[in-house]
């Protein structure tokens, strides 16, 4: 290490002049990376040029500050040629099989993760693993192949696969599916940034050998053999949702824990704690510490052997990167203590990621490694800080009251700078600002310490099966039980937690510069003119006024925006008026327990990451699940102005029930439409309702959904809902021309229609310049009834759909063209 | 942290308020409806569609229609598609309607039959 390093700006958390060498590194390669991910730049000229300040600094090693300046820009345009070079996939890579349309293919390979079975929704048993594969068979011989690849196994048949077994499965490949919403969570994406670029569904009727077994890593067999004990004993002693809990905070097995409590775990600002992080490694760490410790064996091989078991933990609990950020961050502090060093935390912590980084640049794009870094930081930097402001360290801990205070203040510094550094992130991924969080955390950690080393006090007692583990069990379950109910009514407190939009970048990156400035050494000679720290403080607030005072009065948005949203198999639909206000048209699939909500998963979020927290109508074309099930989440968590719908009373629909109390608790509005209806709203545009026939009997059927034309001076949608043939040669005879539209948004789903010639003719007079399927990749309506499609192709009209294309959104501004943008591009 | 002088001390507060009221404002607006919903009832005079524009709108424009779009043709079949593709292909553009008349195998019968589910553009 180069021990004349930077000019080291960040003031008083450093202690007796240790250097951070590896902080400006790390930031360096970062930036790379973020560089490289943007700008798309060429592998070639990156290494070029990164060669070229490498050079730059052997010759300029006597001048400091050039030379300083070339090492950072060499080691940025290495994090640029890594990135290029992670994304960059060799010929044989099986990305290349992994298209849209499933094919089928024979695959051999070697299982790479431990297998994760369940039972799914229609009863089959289901096996989730992911295979690193060799070689391929499309019926003209193996060739080599190699890469991840994501299996769901339907084919076990009573036969259990486990790690490093070596298989051969016949299967579906296609691209892993997806919903792709703008600025939400995109699962295929995330998968690629594992390394994962395909999916392979192995049917019950396909082909499934284990032709080997034991060729993976041994600790890694070890560690799963670990976690397996683990999750059988609490399987056998403790019930959901207390034992998935303890799955998720001990071996990191997260799924299937309850969606209601880790809500309120979401809305306190505490969800952390359902993730491994440097958190539970630190209790581990600390736990096993202290039980060496009490058998007083040296603290050089306490350290040594904790750092080993952590290792191994790392495995069992899946090495995540806030895992291995900890667990090397420990191991940094074992060495530092080895070699009598004091390690400096900002170090190790960039070590950390400079180590991650390298082995995978496409990490810093994960969530979950921004917020453990970002916290870790916040905290190094932030915490001494506090403590100074709240002056946690001049108490005299002298008496017992005394001790607590100051413990308190403590964890309350510690928590609030945590939060500090990362809400932007939070609010961004998650459209969340939970202030709580400062005294939730305070609680909830403890209890989290509590809960841990009483488990490590039940697993041994579980060795035997006796009475004593069985109450055991039971205490546990009476703590989890407590903190979840505790937890549930801090989420209830006034201002504990508030929806946010998703701050735009400039207003994130105001924020972090005011951070930086409070850190930065003052004042700044700038070649005479000084800046204090406070001139730089009231430029920061200024700015900030500009952006928050700009959004006030720039009230006239000037278009018009239909977003018609990836929902799978069902439709929904935002439209943002020019001016103001917002309209919501079916809320897709949901509403049913244990299932898929999108309401909650796709409506919901995509909403609040706008900023929209008020709809002004929510309009429901008719009552099938696959239109009104998202809609409930919506009305319960949303400020809904009305509700529209076609009036129909639906005979034992459990999600229409609900549908109508939520209404009713919210005291919504509550309007039935049918066809010459029409509501004005804001500026020119208005809604035309065009059915179901008014007076007709409400019987609730695709017939009767309404269907309306969404128009402005030069602009028009045509939103069909579900309507089949018999009402389309209704509106024929009562509407003719006026039907004409820009846009249309076809029938169910682009599924057939009844009388095809009816369709034709509705197609021909309506004449879209584009027509939209909101459809599922391979559900049942994918085979969008061919002669629907072609009476719109027909017409040079163009076709998007949901599946293919992801969200489409349309906006129009106040002249007679609009812009299609797909969200998904390739 | 900070030695503040006293106009600095205003300077900051006023800018501290200034935001705060923003962000007032903007929850304000975000947290209340824009649109005051009132249903009316509209009437369109439904014209009787003239099917001769719809016709019009139907007609299949042979300098831009590919193979499948051409083979709906009434009498067109692949092969005869093909050639009209190659004929655009080697000659450019149709300029009318009647130039199609020139691909060997569009006889005045076929021509008679699709000239009224053609057009040029």
């Amino acid at each position: 290490m180069n021990p004349a390093l930077p000019m080291d700006s960040f003031d008083d958390s450093r202690k007796g002049g240790a250097k951070r060498p590896i902080l400006y590194l790390a930031v360096s390669f970062s930036l790379g990376i973020i560089f490289s991910f943007h700008f798309n730049i060429r592998p070639f000229w990156a290494i070029l040029f990164s060669a070229c300040f490498a050079m730059l600094v052997l010759l300029l090693s006597k001048r400091r500050l050039p030379s300083h300046l070339s090492l950072y820009l060499a080691i940025f345009f290495l994090g640029a040629a890594s990135y290029q070079n992670s994304v960059i996939l060799p010929y044989d890579h099986i990305s290349r099989f992994a298209t849209e349309e499933p094919r089928k293919i024979f695959i051999k390979g070697v299982v790479a993760t431990d297998p994760l079975t369940k039972e799914t929704f229609y009863k089959q048993e289901k096996a989730s693993f992911t295979v690193n594969a060799n070689s391929y068979n499309e019926g003209n011989g193996w060739k080599n192949i190699e890469g991840l690849v994501n299996v769901d196994l339907y084919a076990g048949k009573g036969k259990t696969v486990s790690f490093g077994d070596e298989l051969i499965l016949e299967g579906l490949i296609s691209r892993p599916a997806s919903l792709k919403n703008p600025g939400l969570f995109n699962y295929s994406r995330y998968l690629e940034i594992k390394g994962v670029y395909a999916h392979l569904k192995v049917r019950e009727d396909m082909v499934f050998e284990i032709s080997g077994k034991g060729s993976g890593n041994h600790l890694k067999l070890a560690a799963y053999n670990f976690r397996h004990y683990i999750r059988d004993t609490l399987d056998k002693y403790l019930e959901a949702p207390y034992s998935d809990f303890l799955k998720a905070i001990l071996i990191g097995v997260r799924s299937g824990f309850d969606d209601d409590i880790k809500e309120d775990f979401i809305k306190t600002g505490t969800v952390h704690i359902l993730a491994i992080s440097g958190l539970h490694v630190g209790l581990i760490a600390g736990a096993i510490l202290a039980f060496f410790g009490l058998l007083r064996v040296p603290k050089r091989y306490n350290l040594i052997v904790t750092a080993i078991f952590l290792i191994f933990y790392s495995f069992v609990a899946g090495s995540n990167p806030p895992i291995i950020r900890a667990v090397i961050m420990f191991s940094m502090l074992v060495i530092g203590y080895l070699i009598n060093r004091d390690s400096d935390l900002l170090n190790s912590l960039s070590l950390a990621a400079l180590l991650i980084l390298l082995w995978n640049p496409k990490e810093i794009f994960d969530p979950s490694f921004q917020l453990s870094f970002l916290s870790v930081a916040s905290i190094i930097l932030f915490a001494p800080k506090i403590d100074n402001l709240l002056m946690a360290n001049t108490i005299k801990r002298d008496s017992v009251l005394k001790r607590t205070e100051a413990y308190l203040l403590k964890g309350i510094s510690v928590s609030l700078a945590a939060w500090i550094g990362t809400w932007p992130i939070i609010a961004s991924y998650f459209n969340i600002v939970s202030p709580i969080a400062v005294i939730s955390n305070l609680i909830v950690i403890p209890a989290l310490f509590l809960i841990t080393v009483s488990s490590f006090i039940f697993f041994p007692l579980t060795i035997i099966p006796n009475v004593i583990a069985v109450m055991f069990g039971k205490y546990l379950s009476v703590l989890e039980r407590t903190l979840f109910f505790i937890n549930h009514y801090l989420a209830l407190f006034p201002f504990s937690y508030f929806r946010i939009g998703a701050p735009s970048i400039e207003l994130a990156l105001l924020y972090y510069a005011l951070i930086v400035i409070l850190l930065l050494h003052y004042p700044i000679d700038l070649k005479g003119l000084k800046i204090t720290k406070n001139m730089s403080v009231i430029f920061i607030l200024l700015l900030f006024n500009m952006l928050v005072w700009k959004d006030n009065l720039n009230i006239a948005r000037k278009y018009l925006k239909v977003t018609f949203l990836d929902v799978g198999h069902g439709d929904s639909a935002v439209i943002e008026l020019p001016k103001k206000g917002s309209i919501l048209i079916d809320g897709g699939s949901g509403g049913r327990e244990g299932r898929f909500d999108v309401g909650k998963a796709v409506v919901a979020p995509y909403l609040w990451n706008k900023g929209i927290f008020t709809i002004d109508i929510v309009l429901v074309t008719h009552f099938h699940e696959d239109h009104l099930g998202g809609i409930i989440y919506i009305l319960k968590n949303f400020n809904v102005g009305c509700v529209i719908d076609n009036g129909a009373i639906p005979d034992g629909n459990g999600i229409y029930d609900e549908y109508r109390r939520a209404i009713k608790e919210k005291g919504i509005r509550h309007v039935v439409a049918g066809d010459s209806d029409s509501i004005a709203l804001s500026g020119e545009t208005k809604i035309f309702i065009l059915n179901p026939e008014k007076g007709a009997a409400p019987a609730d059927s695709n017939e009767n959904s309404i269907a309306l034309k969404l128009a402005d001076k030069n602009f028009s949608v045509l939103f069909c809902a579900d309507i089949t043939a018999r009402p389309m040669e209704r509106m024929l005879d009562s509407y003719g021309e006026f039907l004409e539209s820009d846009i249309v948004k076809v029938p169910h789903h682009g599924g057939r229609l009844g009388s095809e010639d009816s369709a034709e003719k509705f197609f021909k007079i309506v004449s879209p310049k584009v027509s939209i399927i909101s459809t599922e990749r391979s559900g049942l309506y994918n085979i969008a009834a061919k002669k629907t499609f072609d009476s719109i192709t027909y017409l040079n009209s163009k076709s998007y759909n949901t599946s293919d294309n992801g969200a489409i959104e349309i906006i129009s501004d106040s002249t007679r063209r609009f812009n299609v943008v797909t969200t998904n591009k390739n | 942290m900070f030695n503040l002088e006293k106009p600095e001390k205003i300077v900051i507060a006023c800018l501290v308020s200034l935001l705060l009221i923003g962000l007032g404002v903007m929850w304000y607006k975000k947290s209340h409806p824009a649109i005051s919903v009132r249903v009316e009832s509209f009437n369109i005079d439904s014209k009787n569609i003239d099917i001769a524009d719809l016709k019009a709108k139907a007609k299949i424009n042979i300098n831009e229609a590919d193979l499948e779009d051409l083979m709906r043709l009434k009498g067109v079949g692949k092969v005869l598609s093909g050639r009209i593709i190659d004929y655009r292909f080697s000659n450019g553009p149709f300029h009318s309607i009647d130039e199609i008349r020139s691909v060997k195998g569009v006889g005045d019968a076929l021509f008679e039959k699709i000239k009224d589910s053609i057009r040029v553009e």
